[in-house]
């Protein structure tokens, strides 16, 4: 049994033009854990992010932050979004700043830390994403790659209880992404919950512990990733496509007896140690 | 302006404290502005444009480039200085007679125009020395530190990053016009020309409507507060900027 870091009981929220975006959602945070929320575009996954830390309030139903619900009043949106970090998709909105470093220093300065250990923290953190050599460079001059790790970088050190990111990966090269995941992994090692939306479903498929599928403003399914992108149904609903690693690996459950390789493969290194396997127990 | 931001930014002398440079600037700038000597005018200019160019390594046909763009307002006033309307051709080193007036240059004449153009040259001299060699997010932490109100620096920060937004913004959205032949003719770019601008603005309110959300989210309370770099002084800069500044002074006014 996890403890619920944040959740969402049977919120709803349309915005001034009468959209819908969310329907009657309910969902549970683990605390600690890889979250991913996935579904198409204009699902609702931003509006719900939205939610989380108190921009977006809903009409119906509530938000409650380990266990406590959210009253929207200052001192508690303070605290809700000093441990709750969004990393928006389009960095552009993000950036505010000219100046790389300034602009990390702005959460951490608005947290009332203490000079030298912004400046130290903001060092770890921009080595940690690659953007120390960027802390002279006007923000104007750098490619949409080195942005988001900018952007990244500027939650990051805040030091959130929960850090989500809309697309995080969007727009970025396998290498960044590779590196950008690692990271997440390792503020994850350390405590934080992670949430995180993305397009990318074999990326999702290898990296989540839970899935939410949202589709039209509801969670149409959630559970362990190698149950949720196996329900054809759910995948179809979603305009989802299945995980080429779970596609071979159900191929080759299908053609052979190897139902004692009982562990679902969620890697390209796991499904290819299979294969091999396969081979030699034939030759 | 965009092309020169990109000299300011990786320019030699970037890597000391803006201070020094905004001083050095600033103090030159009034030795030339109070000096009737105009030697001291052309030794600042020659100071300040070898400096840009030998020192912060700004390539020389920008620095001259950057120089002839208030040439043309400057010779316009200088010449209308140096022209003088007179009675008499008496002292007149150059004259036309018109009707029963002379219209000509006299020495005096000439010597203030002289002296005008080179005061001018000096100061402008001075402040491209500065705008060329430092930044503006530089620029504007000295203007905090030279207690410029908070709302002014705030707006300086976010009136700087958006427009590079905004022109990137424009530009895309004009190459997609034009990918397209919106501009292949007159009517038609007129036409293209009207919805760039249209859509420019819809774009920056949406802009400004994430930014928003994304400074609340990171506990924007109404104050844009940041830290900037440490900027270290450097003692080279300091006694360089320093001796030449009282050589100047020494020379014009002792």
């Amino acid at each position: 049994m996890f403890q619920y870091i944040l959740e969402a009981k049977k919120i709803e929220f349309s915005y001034l033009d009468g959209t819908k975006a969310i329907k009657d959602l309910s969902l549970k945070i683990p605390q600690g854990k890889k979250i991913a929320v996935v579904g198409n575009n204009g699902a609702g996954k931003t509006t719900l992010f939205l939610h989380f830390n108190g921009v977006h309030r809903p009409q119906k139903g509530e938000i409650l932050f380990k266990g406590e619900k959210l009253s929207y009043n200052k001192t508690q949106l303070k605290t809700l979004r000093k441990n709750i970090g969004i990393v928006f998709q389009d960095p552009d909105n993000q950036l505010f700043s000219a100046s790389v470093y300034q602009d990390i220093s702005f959460g951490p300065v608005n947290l009332g830390w203490p000079e030298n250990k912004i400046r130290a923290k903001i060092e770890k953190v921009m080595k940690q994403t690659g953007t120390w050599d960027l802390r002279d460079k006007p923000t104007h001059s750098l490619s949409h790659g080195q942005k988001k790790r900018v952007a990244i970088a500027g939650i990051l050190v805040m030091e959130p209880e929960i850090i989500i990111l809309d697309e995080p990966t969007a727009g970025l090269d396998p290498i960044y992404t590779g590196q950008i995941m690692k990271l997440l992994d390792d503020f994850n090692k350390n405590g934080t919950t992670i949430v995180l939306s993305s397009h990318n479903i074999d990326e999702i498929y290898a990296w989540a512990d839970y899935v939410f599928v949202i589709n039209a403003g509801e969670i149409i399914a959630q559970g362990l990733p190698e149950e949720v992108f196996r329900n054809e149904n759910i995948l179809k609903k979603a305009n989802l496509i299945k995980p080429w690693v779970l596609e071979i690996f159900d191929e080759l459950m299908g053609n052979t007896e190897i139902a004692e390789y009982t562990k679902i493969p969620r890697t390209r290194e796991e499904i290819i140690n299979i294969i091999r396997n396969l081979h030699s127990t034939c030759n | 302006m965009l092309y020169v931001d990109e000299f300011v930014y990786t320019n030699k002398l970037r890597n000391s404290h803006p201070l020094e440079r905004f001083i050095f600037a600033f103090v030159t700038l009034i030795i030339g502005i109070l000096t009737n000597n105009p030697l001291i005018n052309l030794i600042i200019v020659t100071i300040m444009l070898s400096f840009l160019i030998y020192w912060a390594k700004i390539p020389s046909f920008v620095v001259v480039r950057l120089m002839l763009i208030p040439m043309g307002f400057l010779v316009l006033g200088v010449v209308t200085i140096a022209i003088s309307i007179s009675f008499s051709p008496n002292d007149m080193l150059a004259y036309i007679p018109v009707g029963t007036y002379y219209l000509g240059i006299t020495f005096k004449s000439l010597n203030l125009a002289i002296s005008t153009m080179l005061r001018a040259l000096s100061s402008i001299s001075c402040l491209y020395f500065l705008a060329l060699t430092t930044p503006m997010i530089e620029l504007i932490y000295v203007l905090e530190i030279l207690k410029m109100p908070n709302i002014v620096t705030e707006l300086m920060i976010l009136v700087y990053r958006f427009i590079f937004i905004f022109i990137e913004t424009a530009f895309n959205i004009y190459t997609a016009q034009s990918s397209r032949w919106g501009y292949c003719n007159f009517k038609r770019s007129i036409y293209s020309l009207g919805i760039l601008f249209a859509n420019l603005w819809g774009k920056a309110f949406l802009k400004s409507k994430a930014l928003f959300i994304s400074l609340l989210s990171r506990g924007y309370e109404n104050k844009l507060q940041v830290l900037n770099p440490k900027y270290r002084f450097s003692k080279v800069y300091i006694i360089t900027f320093g001796i030449i500044d009282l050589l100047l002074i020494i020379m014009a006014f002792i």
